[in-house]
């Protein structure tokens, strides 16, 4: 029972994770948080329907094509809610993703319809290790979304894009007077941002109905890990997903379903007060 | 001084308004290679945005810039970055979170796209000596924030002289540092000067001005009120009343 609980809460936590990642790019690139990254992890699940149950396509298949889609999904975002008003106060930029959000649900349910959607899992089954049987969909969200880190990761930290990357995200300005094209920098931020994102709801939409509120709990969960891993914080948003997932499933098991998130919540609560800044913190800036 | 007539960079009455202040009147020179033109004026003279005009910070309107004969004037920053304007901030604006290396090269690496050469055995060579003029005895994969202002600075102007500018401007290197870091500026900016760059100098200490100059241009109230040698500034009337005020005449 334990172990099973440990591997869902794995899965569930490396999604969050993910989301996290996406709000913590999103926000050092550009210093605001995307108010829509839950309603991107929707579209995700949307766009994994789609391709799966109603194209049919083979799993490895449809897993490029989402991710391709939302990098695309991202850069259209980028245009949309952030782009024009680049040079306005942060608070209108919040307040477009809002929007943004809204829009987003809007057109999933103008598109799918409001009713609740099921989907497949990419391996379905029961995994069964001696006297432990684990849900194969758990293991593949797990696999899935730790080489799609490993990979986020590694194309941040260890490569010319990711330099680039991170030198927009420190100075925009700096960064343009160096000859480095920002636009091209800030969407392509968006892009990893909804990539991420959306697998990520590609990867939960088997374990969870597809519905368009399904992206609210897991994109305020994710914000909780962003600050309990520490804001800005890349391994924090990590660890912050994992810590989320964990407290998030064993609080179901062992204490109740019913009061599950608001358990998460006031863990957040209890972290803000022991360590503010998060676990890889930073100092906290202004703009949180 | 060099041949005239031969700018690699125009300014023709370039303006800019803040609504009702005019920060640029008019604006006109020309940067020739290995020259250093000085940028002088009281505070709020439109230095600044004379620099801000030239690396596309703020659009110019109306007036032309051209760089090798070529219009930038709607040119977006990044553009006129990769054309060869290189700039360096009265408070250094490095990648804080980056390492030496990462900072050195990025704008480097670009400047070799543009050129499509793969010459890393002579830059690393002009690191090395660049940093030798400096007297920075730092490792390449140091933290920026183990630098102090005064290394910040010197290490800016060597990124900005790494990218082999055309045009190089220069905003306050001498603010805020010792005269020993002075020194090593001027032999930096000297590097700059024999490798053909058309250096732009904002500058509020005269010392650096003076001795360091071939020709200054000076600003009050966002207009060019005298330009010349250092000597022929050094004593022309409206240059001392726009600093000191007028002269009471009993």
């Amino acid at each position: 029972m334990v172990l099973q609980l440990i591997i869902a809460s794995l899965a569930m936590g490396i999604v969050y994770g993910l989301v996290a990642m996406g709000f913590v790019l999103i926000w050092r690139a550009v210093g605001v948080v995307n108010f829509a990254q839950g309603d991107l992890l929707m579209a995700g699940a949307y766009v994994a329907f789609t391709l799966t149950e109603l194209e049919g396509l083979p799993m490895p298949v449809a897993l490029v094509a989402c991710a391709a889609i939302m990098a695309l999904v991202g850069v259209v975002f980028h245009f949309l809610t952030y782009w024009p008003l680049r040079k306005s106060w942060d608070m209108t930029v919040i307040i477009s993703t809002i929007g943004a959000s809204i829009a987003l649900k809007e057109i999933a349910t103008l598109v799918w319809g409001p009713a609740p959607l099921s989907v497949e899992p990419i391996i379905p089954g029961i995994a069964r290790f001696a006297s432990v049987s684990i849900e194969w969909q758990f293991l593949v969200t797990i696999v899935i979304a730790a080489a799609l880190m490993g990979m986020i990761f590694y194309l941040l930290e260890k490569t010319y894009i990711g330099n680039i990357l991170q030198a927009t995200a420190q100075d925009q300005y700096a960064a343009e007077l160096i000859g480095i094209p920002v636009v091209v920098a800030t969407s392509m931020t968006f892009a990893i941002s909804a990539l991420i994102t959306g697998i990520g709801g590609m990867l939960i939409s088997p374990i969870f109905f597809v519905s368009t509120t399904m992206g609210g709990s897991p994109g305020l969960k994710a914000f909780a890990a962003v600050i309990i891993g520490g804001f800005g914080s890349v391994p924090g948003a990590i660890i912050g997903g994992i810590v989320v997932g964990v407290i998030d499933t064993f609080s179901g098991a062992y204490i109740s379903s019913t009061y599950r998130d608001a358990i998460v919540f006031l863990c957040l609560i209890l972290a803000l007060l022991v360590r503010p800044q998060g676990i890889f913190g930073e100092k906290i800036s202004d703009k949180v | 001084m060099s041949p005239k007539n031969n700018p690699v960079m125009v300014l023709e009455k370039v303006c800019k308004r803040f609504g009702g202040v005019v920060a640029a009147d008019d604006v006109s020179f020309e940067l020739e290679p290995g020259q250093i033109r000085g940028l002088i004026g009281p505070n709020g003279s439109g230095k600044s945005t004379t620099l801000n005009l030239i690396s596309g910070i703020c659009d110019v309107e109306p007036g032309i810039i051209l760089l090798d004969g070529e219009d930038i004037t709607k040119k977006a920053i990044h553009e006129r970055a990769r054309m060869g304007i290189a700039r360096t901030f009265q408070h250094p604006r490095l990648l804080s979170r980056c390492d030496i290396k990462t900072n050195l090269f990025l704008g480097h690496d670009l400047g070799n796209m543009r050129r499509a050469s793969g010459a890393s055995q002579e830059i690393d060579q002009s690191v090395d000596e660049l940093l030798d003029v400096a007297g920075l005895k730092i490792g390449m994969d140091d933290s920026i924030k183990t630098l102090s202002y005064g290394q910040q600075k010197l290490l800016e102007i060597i990124r900005a002289i790494l990218t082999k500018p055309k045009v190089f401007l220069l905003d306050e290197p001498a603010a805020g540092i010792n005269t020993r870091e002075m020194d090593r500026i001027r032999a930096l900016i000297a590097i700059a000067i024999r490798n053909k760059a058309a250096v732009l100098l904002v500058e509020h200490s005269m010392d650096l001005v003076m001795s360091l100059c071939d020709i200054i241009t000076v600003l009050n109230f966002g207009c060019v009120i005298a330009e010349g040698v250092p000597a022929e500034i050094q004593g022309n009337e409206a240059v001392i009343e726009a600093y000191l005020g007028r002269r009471r005449h009993a």
